[in-house]
């Protein structure tokens, strides 16, 4: 029986889905109808049959989805000419509402997986928000400055032959006004001279209080602001540093020296390069954190070259104890203005040049550049590090990285139940747009909560993290709209990243395949496999290089150094003194006095104390006989002749330094060589050095040799060294004997203050100052740790989601096998052998990629640990044992559960 | 037939211009439109509607319901002013792309 066709059923089954099309009003269906009749009536005329005419016209209608899209793309348009704008709005608003209200019971159902999201996902963003808050600040180093992009600092760069460049942040104080005078390029200069070392600053109007700075105290030419944005609160920039005699302070020093008073026109006595009575002349609001220079005393740069010994015009090259900044004309093309510089630098220091064989050349530094730039660091300045801002962004996205891959993973080991769901909503009507929809939003409001939990974290860590990195991150940053607007994208990314994945997998299942039980994510079940070793092999390779970075600084630590720093007390030598007294004379007195204290063992004076550096005196040496060519660098120490035995220093050839040894029968000077310089200058043995003339800033004479030793940290290698004999050095050690260190500190503190009224006592333990020298070190090694541990946790809290989900997803198959007479052991053991493996995997990726990486931040250091296997193996076995103890709760539990009750869960 | 890209680009003038000559309803432009361009020109129902639609949400038509002689409903579109206005930006544009390929294929009859 042939079924006759009937056009109003035909049409009625046309018309039922696009019912339900929202971008469709019923009119519009109404007048796509009619057009319809009409193609068909035409095409019945036409000769055609009714059916085949209907088919026709629909055909000709277009696709559905296409009328859909098109008709969508004027919705709003028509919704305001009809005045149908706030039920269309409102209608949008209901499904939002349902959207986020099947979204809130999905959380509260699973409240387990949220809480793992929620909770990994903050953990991730507070690290980046701390990382990215550290990158920013130092970033924004120097940039206060308006006209920082035309601000340069000068250094040079010394060749000799194939040796490694020599570069030096420091200039004498000639070249400033030499490279100015040269080309008009050079808007105007500016000289700092830092006051090295400690100074003296007392108001005369309040006699006893006595104040000691260390560090904030410069020399500067007056056009330092006008070429930097310091704020001047009072004076004006050009005037202030011009009239000799004066002095300008920070607000806070302002305070510090006169309390309330009025500062201008006040006077202070200051002792340091130069000493006298200053008068107040201006001052300047506190320099801000983001300044590579920190000063809170500005003394005029005249005073300076007219009243010490840089007035001798042959100091004005050789002498680099100056940090020289120019302003560039705006475009001048930086090459030419090197060359004209460097040609500067030729006219007046190329006979040394020549004589050296060196090839030297005047360079400028970009002002941006000079914060983070740690192989041109300047004394006295702030210098952070690229190498540690890169290290840091890259931990930073690495653990948001983790903490993302948790949320896809947990979305898509959950989807398979909700698959259901998505199949039910898709058969009553649900367009997939719908369902990305409403993903999306599942995945917006975990971020959300997740980033608000992460910025209250962040901000609560934010103490600690100054502790940890020793930097000053303020509440300021929160406060820019670049944070928020980083915030903001940092929401919209991880959102994006963690929805995206979930969001397209469910909403592509087939229902007929879903509701029949057939979706078995298989695929997925290799992303998620893929995703968890990438989370481990990250976590792995984080804590590899906290292992790393923690034995070496042991290492560094414990290194044998050659020099005994024990017990040695050191004081600095008084900067005041009455007049007409020779610091020389007034030194050797206190330290006679104190060898006559039971508890001091010995008493040496030196120039410069083990671990701080050579307070800049370094010198070329070379043999008498050799070619200046041969020369090499050297550090120079003037030490008295106890400081050898009082450093526990083994003497290899030559002395014992008596004092007799200092008087050599009108000789050449003597000095002491360690072995480094021996082999440097070209001598084979100790033995046969001893007695030969050495030249280092003229003849001398090789009193002794001695064994090598660490003069400074383990990053760089030992340098070779010259001891000048000499006495009354303005570093005082003393080596103690008693166990009662704060007794002999009290004698010895009473002594000072009893010889040098007016100065402040401090001291210092060689040994804890020594160490100072690795604080950057500690605090990179312990940001390591702590961004490390965090990604460990955060991976881990995947992994115990995971490995519950399969635990669920497996129990009617645990539940068979325990029937079957599978033992608890040996579920447990399948069960945890599955994410083991993968752990492994992620060892294996982790491990090369770590090796190299490591091995490059090694490089740095002139003594290291060796890259051996066992480190890796610790760290990887320790991951792998977290791992097991976090999959083995849930494994343990669904080995446990009774096969009766899992079997009947259907 | 033409392409999509064409077909998208001239729909506007091309349904502005059949309004010209009087309100027309949806089926009976596309008919039209068919018959002059000897069936190269034959559009979707849902190529068609939305455009009208977008015309009249700019305000360039404006459509009533009509009761048509066979008792069927239909909604006519008309031209407003500003529609007309459309059209004559539209047509110096057409007719200057015209002229222009018109003289590059040699077409256009020369005076040298």
């Amino acid at each position: 029986m042939s079924t006759v066709f009937d056009l109003e059923k035909a049409l009625a089954a046309w018309r039922r889905p696009l019912e339900h099309s929202r971008a469709l009003s019923a009119e519009d269906l109404e007048e796509l109808e009619h057009s319809l009749r009409d193609r068909v009536e035409d095409l019945v005329d036409e000769g055609q049959p009714p059916e085949a005419a209907f088919r026709e016209a629909v055909r000709r209608m277009g696709s559905y989805p296409q009328a859909d899209t098109e008709y969508r793309k004027v919705y709003w348009g028509k919704r305001r000419r009809r005045g149908e704008v706030l039920p269309a709005l409102s209608w949008h608003a209901s499904m939002l509402i349902n959207y986020l209200k099947v979204a809130l019971r999905n959380l509260k159902r699973q409240k387990g997986h949220s809480f793992i999201n929620i909770a990994g996902l903050t953990l991730g963003l507070a690290c980046c928000l701390l990382i990215f808050q550290y990158v920013s600040f130092v970033q924004s180093f120097d940039r206060f400055n308006e006209q920082a992009d035309d601000l340069f600092r000068l250094y040079s760069v010394e060749v000799q032959g194939e040796a490694e460049p020599v570069t030096e942040t420091t200039t004498g104080w000639a070249v400033g006004p030499a490279v100015a005078e040269a080309t008009p390029d050079v808007v105007r200069f500016v000289r700092l001279h830092p006051d090295y070392g400690r100074t003296i600053v007392s108001n005369p109007a309040q006699p006893g209080q006595v104040f000691e700075e260390e560090g904030g105290v410069y020399y500067a030419d007056p056009a330092l602001f006008e070429m930097f944005s310091y704020p001047l609160l009072q004076g004006q920039p050009g005037q202030v540093l011009a009239e000799p005699g004066t002095v300008i302070l920070s607000a806070s020093a302002a305070r510090t020296y006169f309390g309330d008073q009025d500062p201008l026109d006040q006077v202070l006595d200051i002792t340091g390069w130069i000493s006298g009575t200053f008068r107040v002349a201006g001052i300047f609001a506190d320099v801000p954190a983001h300044s590579h220079l920190q000063f809170d005393v500005l003394l005029p740069m005249d005073d300076l070259l007219q009243r010490s010994a840089f007035s001798d015009p042959e100091t004005g090259w050789g002498w680099m104890n100056f940090i020289t900044y120019v302003q560039l004309r705006s475009g001048a093309d930086l090459e030419t203005v090197e060359h004209t510089f460097t040609e500067v630098l030729q006219r007046h220091r190329g006979d040394s040049f020549q004589a050296r064989e060196v090839v030297a050349h005047q360079r400028v530094q970009p002002l941006r550049d000079v914060h983070l730039n740690e192989e041109l660091a300047a004394p006295t300045t702030v210098t952070g590090s690229y190498r540690a801002v890169r290290f840091f962004t890259l931990i930073g996205l690495v653990t948001l990285l983790i903490a993302l891959v948790n949320y896809v993973n947990l979305a898509t080991a959950r989807a398979l139940r909700r698959a259901r769901e998505v199949g039910v909503r898709k058969v009553v009507g649900a367009q997939r747009r719908q369902l990305i929809t409403q993903f999306m939003l599942e995945s917006a409001l975990i971020n959300l909560a997740a980033l608000g939990l992460a910025v209250g974290l962040a901000l609560a860590l934010r103490p600690v993290v100054n502790e940890l990195a020793g930097t000053n991150l303020t509440w300021a940053m929160w406060a820019s709209p670049g944070f928020w607007t980083l915030l903001l994208t940092l929401f919209v990314i991880a959102t994006l990243l963690a929805g995206c994945y979930p969001a397209l997998a469910l909403s592509a299942f087939r229902p007929v395949k879903v509701l029949k039980g057939a979706a078995t994510g298989r695929g997925q079940g290799r992303l998620r496999q893929a995703l968890v070793v990438l989370q481990f092999a990250a976590s792995i390779g984080l804590l590899i290089g906290t292992a790393v970075v923690y034995r070496q600084l042991d290492f560094m630590q414990g290194k044998e150094l050659g020099i005994d720093l024990e017990q040695v007390l050191t004081v600095p030598a008084p900067r005041v003194l009455p007049e007409e007294t020779s610091r020389t004379d007034a030194v050797q007195t206190f330290a006679e006095a104190l060898r006559r204290l039971p508890a001091v063992r010995q008493v040496a004076t030196s120039s410069a104390l083990p671990g701080r550096g050579f307070s800049f005196w370094t010198d070329n040496i070379r043999q008498m006989s050799a070619d200046p060519s041969a020369e090499v660098p050297g550090g120079i120490v003037w030490v008295d002749t106890s400081f050898v035995s009082l450093y526990g220093l083994d003497l290899l050839a030559g002395g014992p330094l008596g004092r007799l040894s200092l008087v050599s029968e009108d000789g050449p000077e003597l000095i002491v060589i360690n072995e480094t310089a021996l082999r440097s200058v070209g001598f084979d043995t100790p033995d046969e050095a001893v007695g030969q003339p050495l030249y280092v800033s003229g003849e001398r004479r090789i009193a002794a040799v001695v064994r090598d030793f660490d003069w400074s940290s383990a990053h760089g290698a030992r340098e070779n060294m010259t001891f000048f004999l000499s006495e009354g050095q303005p570093q005082l050690s003393f080596k103690l004997s008693t166990r009662d260190l704060p007794a002999t500190i009290a004698a010895v503190e009473a002594a000072y203050e009893g010889f040098f009224p007016g100065n402040p006592f401090r001291y210092s333990f060689a040994d804890e100052r020594f160490a100072q020298q690795y604080q950057r070190d500690e605090r990179f090694a312990r940001l390591f740790g702590l961004f490390a541990a965090l990604a460990m946790v955060i991976a881990c809290l995947g992994l115990f989601g995971l490995a519950s989900f399969t635990a669920q997803q497996r129990t009617k198959e645990i539940g068979v096998r325990k029937v079957l007479g599978a033992s608890v052991l040996g579920l447990v053991a399948m069960l945890s052998g599955q994410f083991l493996r993968l752990v492994g995997c992620a060892f294996l990726v982790a491990a090369p990629l770590a090796y190299v990486v490591l091995q490059r931040w090694l490089v740095d250091f002139a003594y290291r640990i060796d890259l051996g296997p066992l480190i890796f193996l610790v760290a990887g076995g320790l991951v792998l044992v977290i791992a097991l103890l976090t999959v083995s709760y849930q494994a343990l539990r669904a080995a446990l559960t009774d096969p009766v009750r899992s079997l009947r869960y259907e | 037939m033409i392409s999509r890209e064409l077909a998208g680009a001239s729909a506007r003038p091309l349904i502005l211009s059949v309004l010209v000559g009087g309100e027309s309803y949806g089926y009976a432009i596309i008919q039209q439109l068919e018959r002059l361009s000897d069936g190269v020109l034959s559009w979707d129902d849902s190529t068609l509607y939305p455009v009208l639609h977008r015309l009249e949400n700019e305000g360039l038509l404006t459509s009533s319901w009509r009761k048509a002689a066979n008792g069927r409903r239909r909604k006519y579109y008309r031209l407003t002013a500003r529609g007309a206005e459309a059209l004559e930006a539209e047509k110096r544009q057409w007719l200057c792309v015209d002229t222009v390929l018109a003289h590059l294929w040699g077409l256009q009859p020369r005076l040298t």
